[in-house]
């Protein structure tokens, strides 16, 4: 088996070497071991993560589990420990100090953007506050309209939304609020998780009430309740390498930087399983049509696992392009 | 898969009539009931600022003095001035501060609930075996199943986090004021009756107090699992000691969630021996009574 293993290994390593052509040899997982895909709590990157293991078990034949595990301390395992092998959606300005540090080690690589539009962080509005109040068109108005967004609990205020605790958005929150001038009008109300954020856009948006805060895209609530990320600055390297520093001294206003959103790899993968680390280097899906799968799987009450399942039954198109038509035809056979 | 149990229902249909109907509740009667709450959630907040506005000496001498008036023991008066001091010295006065906040508007309130529903289940037994389900429902439901529609409901930030915590601090008090007035010895009870004692006066002037001590008992257990609340409480915009926590797990770092931690563990000594005390000091004072 070993030795079968090897000689297919060999081949997939040769086909590699010369430019990656697809051909008649068939595609093989190329380690008997298990391969550990981290499966994140949001949708989307849970979503992904079944994908991968769909097509990891289905096409390939490998052992594919899944582990799961937030931003933060998946990297940090991944940087440690080698496990788990496989991160479909890590936001690299998340961690970014683990990430360079895994660059440095050669722990971990991208094998590619998983999203081809790159990730949208930002402060974002319903979009009927738009349509209420032309004044406000980007961050910097806010100042001057805090009146839209303030609450019943603080009504000297308005109420910012800001990222969950420990996430990097959190200190760019922090030092964008602060840059932008904000203490003066604005209270910035921490939510303490993503799910209590979700909640409080899905009450907003129920009772046609204003919200402004911090969230991503793409993912399914930007899709599910129109959120408009307000205007704001093209983003400065300078500037922003300051905002993502909680010791910032003088943070300057600036846009957020286009996420960068890596399929991260460990770096064993690409020796002992190089068909599959082939497969990942293309891995890519465009952000409207995932933010639709997921506005789906939203509706319909899906499990990511069932995410997973559509996706991979009515947008062909899309994964069809990641492997070789072999392992395509595997997949397909096994929905 | 053959073998899976068979779609008896139609659930995703049954779920999405759930969530609709939940949607439609948030929409009409969302703002209604966070204005309800409003006075709460601006007694909580004047609370948190007065707390955190006096002096730290003031706090811990208040909580010195309160530990001597439930204990009379200076050894219990000396532990819980010096853990007051230690939450200081680990940095997170103010994050306790707000901690303690909720957890005294959140205790009192549980106790406000939960002894009239004790003392009416110790008198009916109708009303005690339709209750004890539903706390043992209570106890056992996962908190975030309540916890997110109850952001839904009420809006982030303390009020869900409040609501949360009674639901899940009060049984203890609830069960043992029923069990305390249930254990009181019936021919006691007798021999008032004989004297000609109404039903209220035999409740308040002699199960009540002589239950007193377990009933102690369930709240200080009330107070403890307020406590423990705090850091799921924080994971919906509560703020405080939990908030240091999560931060702390997120970032992965240790130092800074052991500190906060330390806190929660120093707050939940200092309660414990205050409450507990005076439970104690209650007990030895209906000893020679007997």
């Amino acid at each position: 088996m070993n030795g079968l293993h090897k000689i297919f290994g060999v081949a997939a390593l040769a086909t590699f070497a010369l430019g990656g052509t697809t051909t008649a040899q068939a595609a093989d997982c190329g380690t008997a071991g298990t391969v550990t895909i981290a499966e994140m709590t949001w949708l989307s990157a849970a979503s992904l993560a079944y994908v991968t293991q769909r097509v990891l078990q289905d096409g390939y034949g490998c052992d594919a589990q899944l582990v799961p595990g937030d931003t933060v301390p998946t990297a940090t395992s991944m940087l440690n420990r080698g496990q788990p092998n496989i991160a479909p959606e890590l936001w690299v300005s998340t961690v970014q100090t683990i990430w360079d540090d895994a660059q440095a080690k050669g722990a971990f690589y991208k094998a590619g953007d998983i999203f081809a539009g790159g990730g949208e962080e930002g402060w974002w509005v319903p979009d009927y506050v738009l349509a209420d109040n032309p004044e406000l068109k980007t961050i910097e108005d806010l100042k001057a309209n805090w009146k839209i967004f303030a609450t019943a609990e603080n009504p000297e205020q308005g109420r910012l939304f800001g990222s969950p605790p420990g996430w990097g958005s959190e200190i760019i929150a922090i030092n964008l609020f602060k840059a932008l001038g904000l203490g003066e009008t604005f209270e910035l109300f921490s939510p303490g998780s993503g799910e209590n954020l979700k909640a409080s856009i899905a009450r907003a948006v129920g009772q046609r009430e204003a919200f402004v805060g911090y969230y991503w895209g793409p993912s399914d609530v930007i899709g599910k309740y129109k959120m408009v990320r307000l205007g704001m600055p093209e983003s400065d390297p300078v500037k922003y390498a300051c905002l993502v520093d909680a010791n910032c001294e003088n943070p300057q206003v600036t846009g957020w930087a286009k996420g960068q959103i890596a399929v991260a790899v460990t770096t064993d993968i690409k020796t002992s399983a190089p068909d599959v680390s082939e497969f990942l280097a293309k891995m890519q899906v465009p952000n409207d049509q995932i933010s639709t799968v997921l506005a789906w799987g939203d509706d319909n009450k899906a499990t990511p696992e069932e995410v997973a399942v559509y996706f991979l039954k009515n947008y062909e198109a899309i994964w069809t392009t990641w492997v070789p038509a072999d392992v395509a035809d595997k997949i397909r056979a096994s929905l | 898969m053959d073998q899976s149990f068979p779609d008896l229902f139609d659930l995703k249909s049954i779920s999405r009539f759930v969530d609709d109907a939940f949607n439609q509740i948030v929409g009409t009667y969302g703002r209604t009931l966070e204005a309800i709450f409003l006075p709460v959630l601006k007694l909580l907040n004047g609370l948190e600022k007065g707390l955190q506005s006096l002096p730290w000496w003031v706090i811990l001498l208040a909580l010195a003095a309160l530990a001597w008036v439930s204990s009379r023991s200076w050894k219990t008066v000396v532990l819980v001035a010096l853990l007051t001091f230690g939450l200081g010295v680990l940095g997170v006065w103010e994050p306790a501060m707000a901690t303690i906040a909720l957890m005294l508007v959140s205790t009192i309130l549980a106790i406000l609930i939960g002894l009239p529903i004790g003392i009416a289940m110790s008198r009916s037994k109708t009303m005690q075996s339709v209750t004890l389900p539903v706390l043992d429902i209570m106890q056992t439901l996962p908190i975030f199943i309540y916890l997110i529609p109850f952001v839904m409901l009420f809006g982030p930030g303390k009020i869900p986090a409040l609501l949360a915590t009674i639901v899940f601090a009060v049984p203890p008090v609830i069960r043992l004021t029923n069990l305390g007035i249930r254990q009181v010895d019936p021919e006691t009870v007798e021999a008032v009756e004989s004297f000609g004692a109404a039903p209220m006066q035999v409740l308040f002037s002699v199960q009540i107090p002589l239950a007193l001590p377990t009933i102690m008992a369930g709240i200080n257990q009330t107070t403890m699992m307020a406590l423990s609340m705090v850091v799921i409480a924080s994971m919906i915009g509560a703020g405080g000691l939990g908030y240091q926590v999560l931060q702390g797990i997120q970032r992965l770092e240790v130092s800074r969630g052991l500190l906060a931690g330390l806190g929660i563990v120093f707050l939940a000594i200092i309660f414990d021996r205050i409450v507990q005390s005076f439970g104690r000091r209650m007990q030895k004072s209906l000893k020679p009574g007997e």
